[in-house]
């Protein structure tokens, strides 16, 4: 009877303390999982890159593309949002920088959330040299040298200041064919100035006589679009040769072929946000960390010397730096692969756990360069890897509290 | 004068069984392990109550009590009425004639003749009547059970997994208090799940002082206050009407409860807010021991439903099928309880620890997110050992398998 007392007092406190917990909770009713818009999941694309100036990141710098629009941040990185994902021609604008535009675009099977890379370098333009219609005069373009304007006397009705500047083109969109790869691009202004006898555009070859480019074209920018205008065949004393009758941008451009190789994904990183078990909603952020640039698959020289086989280191040197640098007009920017991180901010409803995987893509291309060796020509290839960008792929894992579908149940 | 010695007869009689035999009685099933023991003697034979916690099942204890009885040669060829309880709270009434009894003990009949023509009926206010007054000896107050009851849980409702599965053991501390009265204590410890939430974590499982009461006219009435399962605490009153012969039963429940959930591993109570309710109509099919339940229901979350049930009892195995629709939504499944050993516990321990007596299961096919979002359908249970088997004393059910005991005891 003792032992009851105390089991009855026991009970009694335990039935008190579970009664009266449930009498005097706040809470009206159980907890369901808050059920958010994860940012992630918006239909978003993304244009992210770095603009540079020579080795330095270039600040304030106006990008855009359609209707987005960003500024280079101090580190030179920008990144437009875009709604579709489609081709963009991304504009590159600072005052006292030479505006230069490039193609960005997504592949029909880019995710939500996915990032193109995108590097590009501007060039500051050059002082203005004034040209007198009294004599002839030349122009070298100051920073390379390697473009030369030659105006016969009268070429110019008043004297007229004009800037002649070098400037790396943009990125073109990847395709396979054959496509212009830009030896030298130069902005010359004022845009749209005619001349009224026809002024010599040359420009160097880095090599010697032995080893040139075959089939140089030249080209005018009209609206955006490259015009070929005739050739800029090389003379075989040092310079590539063509004339003009008014200004705009020109390029030295070579037949180029391009051949799409391997595509390869790589895993980044992943980041698991792990909302299971509890019912609020949850919030992190994420750093996306991805590579932008190109790189030759190889050494330039190296595979010149194996192509070309007999050719001089001097001619090696020359010949890499042409290559490499009419590689940047079509992959933007110059040889180099660096790093990025953007920021992104993920929700994750309650009792659901949100792993992002952070994907890069890498695609390799076999671009084609028809070169004169030793009277021969010869087409030179060069394999490079292009760090594409990055795709976010989001996978979601419900919670107890949550059923997708229904398979039954038992207990 | 006939009269007076009649009385006269009866009175020594009375005083005869009530300094031997009555003693012999008790002794006898307390013996065996039977609880709450009553023994009263009256004109027409002898009353017994007892409450069976030591053998499985429903007609196991019944079938020893009775042998205990008829091999017994101290007790006298009577009429003997036995009133089975549960929790101290009277079941079914079983009635022996002494023809039978003299007959068996003669060896004119067999124990599973006896067995067929025993009397059994839900009506125990008789003997509950002759036993008012009597003290109870082998009281099963303050006896106290720990019972380790297995969970497992399934669900397919996820494309990254087959199956949602979380293994459980639950031990469950149960104290009978006083007459109808008693309480369960129970904590779930994780054994192993591939899901995550509450499951992760130690837990309380059900947390119940209950009392049930027998009304007049075969009305049992159980009033539950804690926390039940799936994930609701409150208050539940349910009533169950049976007549006689158990052909037919009526009952009554509702519910006041909230939530009690374990989420991130904390212990979160609601207002008991929720109302929830249901009418039952049942049917026991004689002949194949099949169980017929209709019942409407409002359910916990507020959605009102009907829900049809056919189960059948392979002696202590019991499975079934069922069919539900609520809310415009259809569901159905199985079920299914099966003995877990043994068939026969310690019963003299302090603390008896055991297995819970069966081991129930229900799968419902469900139908669709909305049914898993909307939570239809959902309703809870007031003691973790809730299994069709428990309390199963459909007087023929009860019948037939004491007569496949006896025969199986030849």
């Amino acid at each position: 009877m003792k032992m009851n007392k105390h089991l009855v007092a026991g009970m009694a406190i335990c039935l008190a303390a579970t009664v009266g917990v449930g009498l005097s909770s706040c809470k009206k009713d159980e907890p369901t999982p808050v059920i958010v818009e994860n940012p992630l999941d918006a239909e978003v694309y993304y244009i992210a890159g770095k603009v540079m100036v020579g080795n330095n990141a270039l600040e304030g710098v106006k990008v855009t593309a359609s209707n987005s629009e960003a500024t280079t941040a101090a580190d030179g990185t920008f990144q437009l949002e875009m709604t579709s994902k489609n081709d963009y021609v991304v504009t590159f604008e600072k005052s006292g920088y030479v505006t230069v535009t490039a193609e960005a675009s997504f592949p029909s099977d880019a995710k939500k959330q996915s990032v193109v890379s995108l590097v590009q370098e501007l060039e500051e333009k050059n002082q203005p040299v004034t040209v007198t219609p009294d004599a002839g005069s030349t122009v070298i373009e100051a920073k390379r040298q390697m473009v030369e304007l030659e105006f016969p006397a009268g070429a110019v009705k008043t004297a007229t200041d004009i800037t002649v500047t070098a400037y790396k083109e943009g990125a073109k969109k990847s395709q396979a064919g054959t496509v212009r790869a830009s030896l030298s691009t130069v902005s010359c202004e004022p845009d749209g100035q005619t001349f009224e006898k026809p002024v010599i555009l040359r420009m160097k070859n880095p090599a010697s006589n032995s080893v040139y480019f075959a089939d140089v074209r030249h080209y005018v920018e009209k609206n955006g679009v490259w015009n070929e205008t005739g050739t800029a065949d090389y003379n075989g004393n040092g310079y590539y040769m063509t004339t003009i009758d008014g200004f705009s941008n020109h390029s030295f451009g070579v037949p180029c072929s391009s051949q799409k190789g391997t595509s390869k994904t790589e895993d980044l990183a992943s980041v698991v946000i792990d909302n299971l078990g509890n019912m609020d909603s949850k919030e992190q952020a994420i750093d996306v960390t991805f590579h932008l640039g190109w790189k030759i698959d190889g050494t330039t020289s190296d595979l010149l010397k194996k192509q070309l086989a007999g050719l001089s280191d001097s001619d090696v040197t020359a010949l890499s730096g042409a290559v490499e640098s009419s590689l940047a007009s079509l992959l933007g920017g110059t040889q180099s692969v660096g790093e990025m991180t953007l920021k992104r901010d993920a929700r994750v409803s309650g009792d659901m756990k949100a792993t992002v995987s952070m994907i890069e893509k890498t695609t390799t291309t076999v671009f084609g360069f028809p070169v004169v060796f030793g009277g021969q020509t010869v087409a030179l290839t060069i394999p490079v890897v292009k760090y594409e960008g990055v795709d976010l792929v989001v996978t979601t894992e419900k919670g107890a509290s949550h059923g997708s579908h229904s398979g039954g149940s038992g207990e | 004068m006939l009269k007076i010695y009649r009385i006269l007869f009866l009175f020594l009689l009375g005083c005869l069984f009530g300094w031997k035999g009555k003693a012999t009685v008790k002794e006898a099933l307390v013996d065996l392990g039977m609880e709450n023991v009553k023994v009263a003697v009256q004109a027409g034979g002898v009353c017994i109550a007892y409450e069976d916690n030591v053998y499985r099942g429903t007609y196991r204890g019944l079938f020893e009590v009775i042998r205990t009885l008829l091999d017994e040669p101290d007790i006298a060829d009577e009429n003997i009425q036995l009133a089975v309880l549960e929790n101290g709270i009277p079941q079914i009434r079983v009635s022996l004639d002494r023809e039978f009894v003299s007959a068996y003990r003669q060896g004119r009949l067999s124990l599973a003749a006896v067995m067929k023509g025993l009397a059994i009926s839900y009506d125990t206010d008789e003997v509950m009547k002759a036993l008012k007054g009597t003290k109870a000896v082998n009281r099963s107050a303050g006896k106290v059970d720990l019972v380790l009851y297995p969970q497992v849980r399934l669900q397919n409702s996820w494309l990254d997994k087959i199956y949602g599965a979380v293994l459980d053991i639950a031990p469950a501390v149960e104290i009978g208090l006083w007459k109808g009265a008693s309480f369960t204590g129970q904590v779930i410890f994780p054994v192993w799940n591939n899901l995550v939430g509450e499951m992760d974590y130690i837990r309380a499982g059900m947390l119940v002082v209950r009392q049930e009461i027998r009304l007049p006219k075969n009305v049992f009435a159980t009033l539950s206050v804690g926390n039940f399962n799936q994930d609701r605490i409150g208050v539940d009153l349910n009533l169950l009407y049976h007549t006689n012969s158990d052909r037919w039963a009526f009952g009554l429940s509702g519910g006041l409860t909230g939530a009690s959930t374990f989420y991130g591993g904390r212990w979160e109570v609601t207002q008991w807010r929720r109302v929830n309710g249901s009418v039952l109509v049942r049917y026991n099919e004689p002949y194949y021991n099949l169980r017929f339940d209709l019942s409407a229901h409002r359910y916990i979350y507020g959605d009102y439903g009907v829900r049809g049930d056919c189960s059948r009892h392979f002696g202590e195995i019991t499975v079934g099928l069922f069919a539900m629709y609520s809310e415009g939504e259809v569901n159905g499944g199985f079920h299914f309880a099966i003995p877990l050993p043994r068939k026969k516990r310690s019963k003299h321990r302090a603390v008896r620890v055991r297995l819970p007596e069966y081991f129930d299961w229900q799968y419902e096919a469900q139908s669709g997110p909305r049914y898993t979002s909307r939570r239809l359908g959902r309703s809870y249970e007031t003691r973790p050992d809730e299994n069709r088997n428990r309390t199963y004393y459909n007087p023929d059910f009860i019948k037939d398998n004491l007569v496949i005991l006896a025969e199986q005891s030849k």
